[in-house]
């Protein structure tokens, strides 16, 4: 190859290279911007599935049958621009097939905190809108449309209409959908909901947590395990008013198999900070709920 | 031999710009969430805020990141306040973000975040001190990790209220 064809291919290469990176960029830019979600520790932390259902208020197998918007919750914050603090919220209506513990309704709601909030910034501006035409009936009050599943805490997954669940619950928050007050319960842990597949095997909807070690277990088998499992509920603690689960007794082979929540260090000696992590684990006892605006 | 010069250097603007462009995310990174600077403001309100303090106090030494407090709204507010029983105790956003031209190129670069203990649940100090340190975290651009310290609370064990030398590291390879 002589010089003069190299230098064409050198530059055609730098050409093609300038193009790419001139796609990438503006794809980024026009095409991927993202919907941030949110992180959360979440209140109650069981370590195995005894805890978990010693936490749990309910234990369900249920049809997810609606999803839909409620009323953000709203709370007071001086100081922050529109001086409040908005967080969208979902309920999720399931019908109940099973009972493991507990005695559900019939029908459940379910309250995720998801969506977009309906002062967000980039929403349509209705006073941007064309004039009313004449006849026509009022815009909706509300002018962010419902999108469902935008804006999700990462490990609280979204739901769709005829997926199967296996949920540990709690009661939740009383919500109001679009101005109607409506009774919910909450997810205990995202590690503690289950999706039943269509070969009747369980899948947890999170890698991390205490649910991968029932990964592809068979709904009946799993049905039992929870049915028989004696559960370990939360019992006072040293500090007053304080609970605690108690200290966690490790049976020969838990640790190696996994069979509390992952730790650090998979397949190696016990970690430096394990033994406190088996120790007492504070739970949180619960306050008065703030009234809804 | 000035069309070489040229050549070569256009070609390691082309290849320089290329490299810049792969978004390398962290193992512990929450996706590409970052500041793009080493100050960041802290404006603590509302319920715990001894809690939040000390929660930022910790980072503040232990990090490469400098966060003076501030007493109005500012890059980021951290509060405790009443969101009654959402099933979670704390809770991170990012409410404002922009695109990174300069280092990342995408929607990526933070303007402002919240930081919120739900304080309907009640624990002791030290775990709103923990709740709110990996909140805080959150904030930088850190996803929980399994590599213990206040990252891990909740999702890996071992974990505690505290930074550790892990979390150090990991916001030291960020800023």
């Amino acid at each position: 190859m002589n010089s003069h064809t190299l230098n064409r291919v050198l530059l055609g290469t730098i050409a093609t290279l300038f193009v790419a990176f001139a796609g990438q960029v503006g794809y980024q830019y026009w095409f991927n911007k993202p919907q941030p979600v949110l992180m959360a520790a979440w209140a109650f932390e069981p370590r195995t599935l005894a805890e978990a259902k010693g936490l749990a208020e309910e234990v369900v197998e249920a049809e997810v049958t609606k999803v839909e918007r409620g009323d953000d919750l709203v709370i007071p914050a001086p100081g922050e621009p529109g001086g409040e603090e908005r967080i969208a919220i979902e309920v999720v209506s399931m019908k109940v097939k099973g009972a493991m513990k507990g005695k559900p309704a019939q029908e459940i709601k379910v309250f995720r905190t998801a969506g977009i909030p309906v002062t967000r910034k980039d929403m349509p501006n209705m006073k941007e809108a064309p004039p009313k035409p004449k006849g026509a009936s009022d815009p909706p009050s509300r002018p962010t449309p419902f999108i469902e599943n935008t804006i999700n805490i990462h490990d609280d997954q979204d739901y769709k209409v005829g997926e199967n669940y296996v949920m540990f619950l709690r009661d939740g928050p009383q919500v109001k959908i679009k101005g109607r007050t409506v009774a919910t319960k909450s997810l205990l842990n995202p590690s503690t909901r289950f999706r039943v597949e269509k070969d009747n095997r369980v899948t947890p909807l999170i890698p991390d947590g205490l649910g991968q070690q029932f990964k592809g277990r068979g709904l009946q088998q799993f049905r039992t395990d929870i049915q028989q499992i004696a559960e370990r509920a939360p019992v006072p603690g040293k500090l007053p008013g304080q609970m605690v689960l108690p200290k966690l007794k490790i049976q020969p082979g838990m640790l190696p198999q996994g069979a509390i929540r992952p730790r650090g260090i998979e397949g190696a000696k016990i970690p430096e900070g394990m033994e406190a992590e088996l120790e007492e684990m504070e739970v949180p006892t619960e306050g008065e709920a703030p009234q809804l605006k | 031999m000035k069309g070489k010069i040229l050549t070569g250097f256009l070609a390691v603007i082309a290849l320089g710009l290329l490299a810049l462009n792969v978004q390398v995310g962290n193992a512990h990174q929450w996706g590409n969430w970052h500041w793009d600077k080493k100050t960041i403001r802290m404006w603590v309100w509302g319920s715990h805020q001894n809690e939040s303090r000390a929660a930022i106090k910790d980072w503040n030494d232990k990090t490469k990141l400098t966060l003076p407090l501030w007493s109005s709204h500012t890059d980021v507010s951290v509060f405790g306040a009443n969101s009654g029983k959402t099933g979670w105790a704390g809770l991170a956003s990012i409410k404002e973000y922009e695109f990174d031209w300069w280092h990342k190129w995408c929607w990526c670069r933070i303007k402002h975040a919240h930081a919120q203990y739900n304080s309907y649940y009640n624990y002791s100090s030290a775990n709103v001190q923990g709740v709110q340190c990996q909140e805080v975290g959150h904030t930088f651009g850190l996803d929980h990790s399994n590599t213990g310290g206040c990252m891990a609370k909740g999702y890996y064990s071992p974990s505690s209220n505290f930074t550790n030398s892990h979390n150090w590291n990991d916001i030291n390879a960020m800023y």
